[in-house]
């Protein structure tokens, strides 16, 4: 049985069900993604792992011990949340040590622990601060520090980053990994930002409408995601229908009508002048956006529109026309469930 | 120059708001403190002769302590039943939030007069003292402040997130609500219960119709002496607003956040200690772990 072990989990609010038949399996020391849109359920599923919400079907399991019908308090899980719920009567270090003390710690060791935890998270100079007078990210810093003094089975990252802005936010998660590869704490993380999921975890869980749709590592998830909604949802992809696919290209045989065809946007390039095998057909240019290091181009090709990331350097600018070749190799072209 | 013009405007607004406010007050103290007041723009004299003939009245004393325990004991009452209550209602029973909101309101749609009759009516002979019958008439007026009150602060901090978080961290629901939950809803308690005390302390209508006769508060004390003499009533007037301010600001000092001497008795506690017994670690220095080490580290833990 692996550390936490979800089975056929399923959550109902009234006549609403919320989760369905949820499985999952996580190992020690590994770092998950719940990833979906708003209303997915991916909170929920966190908050039933945490305990505060109670789920009617399936069993859940924590380091072998089934543990459906254990307190909060009991479950020894840390969860940081989205808008860090520190207390704001405490100072940072009464935040920290709140855990420890409920645990009859002896003063010195809760001042030992948590000025060890304090350095971690870099926030030693503000121990005596209250919560008001810190930061957003030294803010969710604290509630990581807090969650983590506690020495928590397992931590729960309900879309802690989502209140900061873009560096802070950037920043943290390269902490939050760091933090996690030195305790070799089991974390899961909810986000709904896919470039997140992707730098932070080992395995992404894709969730739509209360179920996971695909799990694999981020690499696996961006190259062969499963169906239209987890291509649409982890990256710039163009979806495209049988009879969309034999427009860009004549000879193209499906075996199956009904077949759809996913066509990451980097993956078609401008045409090169000779040498390659793959697919050449024409576009003609709707709209180009630059955003940073690529270029993104909408291209009408008989009546499809493709979406064409390109890199942006000098060759790529002074090519992009009005009409333009493009290409694209045929292995790049993934077959995915509707 | 904006700034300027906007800053004069703004302290006149003021200005003219405190005269209006205080300008009564001042009117009342003039009065009580004279004994021939008219056909001039100001008193012809001074005294405190009012003042000293009111506190040398034991029935005044008498009457102010009166109003003090009845204002206390239905305060102690509401806050005792109705925090709890509205916690409990708020955070696990969110329907009968609903419910409640609306029916709180209900005490304005009852004038007090009314309701002093069906308590009369319904209480009058019964073995349940009238005092306590005024203490429960007093709390259902008092209901749509406090319930709206405790409620809004429960919100403003987020009272679910933090019991959650207190609960994550190993704190059983009470511990929660006692260490968390009130010392972070204290301020709009204070609030709330001052907005109350003031009500509870002037309240006239249920008090005299119930035990008015057995029972003379301040505000049945002074409506007496106003029949009397206009100087004794403005004394009245005058202390009985002291005596709210004085006893407004003492609950606001008890109950005011001793933040300050609390983070200097820490500092002085805390004081670096020059011999760390561990070194410094910061998230740079530290290797990535391999996956001998986390499972050392959660052996570590599970000890």
């Amino acid at each position: 049985m692996s550390f936490i072990t979800i089975e056929d989990l399923s959550l109902r609010f009234g006549e609403h069900k919320v989760l369905k038949d949820i499985s999952l399996q996580l190992e020690e020391g590994e770092l998950i993604t719940l990833l979906g849109p708003s209303g997915c359920g991916k909170s929920t599923l966190l908050r039933v792992i945490a305990g505060l919400e109670v789920f009617q079907e399936g069993n859940l399991f924590l380091d072998k011990e089934d543990i459906s019908n254990i307190l909060p308090r009991d479950r020894n899980v840390g969860m940081v949340f989205q808008n860090y719920a520190l207390f704001p009567n405490m100072t940072i270090f009464e935040n920290i040590a709140f855990g420890l003390a409920l645990k009859k710690m002896p003063k010195d060791e809760i001042r030992r622990e948590v000025m060890k935890i304090v350095r971690l998270v870099n926030l030693e100079d503000k121990i005596d601060a209250y919560p008001h007078q810190l930061s957003g990210g030294q803010q969710q810093r604290t509630s990581l520090a807090r969650s983590l003094v506690t020495k928590p089975k397992v931590l729960l990252l309900d879309e802690p980053l989502s209140a900061l802005d873009a560096k802070i936010r950037k920043q943290l998660q390269v902490d939050i990994k760091e933090l996690q590869r030195t305790l070799g704490i089991t974390m899961i993380f909810v986000t709904h930002d896919q470039e997140e999921a992707m730098i932070l975890s080992d395995r992404i869980f894709v969730m739509s409408e209360g179920k996971i749709v695909q799990s694999a590592t981020p690499a696996e998830l961006y190259a062969y995601p499963k169906n239209q909604f987890v291509a649409s949802f982890i990256g710039n992809y163009n979806i495209l229908s049988a009879k969309d696919l034999k427009k860009i290209d004549p000879t193209f045989s499906a075996e199956n009508a009904e077949n759809t065809f996913a066509i990451r946007a980097e993956s078609i390039q401008l045409a090169p002048s000779s040498g390659e095998k793959g697919i050449f057909f024409n576009g003609q240019l709707i709209n180009y956006t630059v955003l940073g290091s690529t270029i993104r181009c909408i291209y009408d090709v008989n009546g499809i529109k493709l979406s064409v990331d390109l890199i942006n350097n000098e060759r790529n600018q002074e090519s992009i026309q009005s009409q333009a070749q493009l290409y694209i190799e045929r292995t790049n072209i993934i077959s995915i469930e509707k | 120059m904006k700034t300027k013009k906007r800053n004069y405007s703004t302290y006149l607004i003021l200005t003219i708001f405190g005269l209006y406010m205080i300008s009564p007050f001042i009117s009342t103290a003039l009065y009580a403190t004279s004994t021939n007041w008219s056909n001039t723009l100001l008193p012809k004299d001074f005294t405190l002769k009012w003042f000293i003939e009111l506190f040398q009245d034991p029935n005044f004393i008498s009457a102010v302590m009166r109003s003090i325990t009845l204002t206390f004991v239905t305060l102690a009452v509401v806050l005792v039943v109705m925090v709890p209550t509205v916690f409990l209602v708020y955070m696990y029973f969110p329907r009968v939030d609903n419910f409640m909101k609306g029916l709180v309101l209900m005490p304005y749609a009852i004038p007090a007069v009314i309701l002093a009759t069906g308590l009369l009516r319904m209480y009058s002979g019964s073995a349940i003292p009238m005092f306590a019958v005024l203490v429960g008439g007093l709390f259902v007026g008092s209901l749509p402040f406090m319930y709206q009150g405790v409620r809004n602060s429960l919100e403003s901090i987020h009272s679910r997130n933090l019991m959650h978080a207190a609960e994550m961290l190993g704190a059983n629901k009470l511990q929660a609500f006692l260490k968390i939950i009130v010392p972070n809803i204290k301020l709009g308690l204070l609030i709330t219960t001052l907005l109350i005390f003031s009500g509870f302390f002037g309240e006239f209508v249920l008090t005299n119709l119930l035990i008015g006769g057995r029972y003379e508060t301040i505000r049945i004390y002074m409506m007496r002496r106003m029949n009397e003499n206009g100087h004794l009533a403005s004394a009245v007037m005058v202390a009985y607003f002291l005596l709210l301010i004085v006893i407004s600001l003492v609950i606001t000092h008890l109950t005011a956040s001793k933040k300050g001497k609390r983070t200097a008795w820490k500092k002085r506690k805390q004081q670096p200690n020059e011999n760390q017994p561990f070194p410094p670690l910061t998230l740079a220095q530290a290797e990535p772990a391999t996956s001998t080490e986390i499972k050392v580290n959660n052996e570590k833990r599970h000890k």
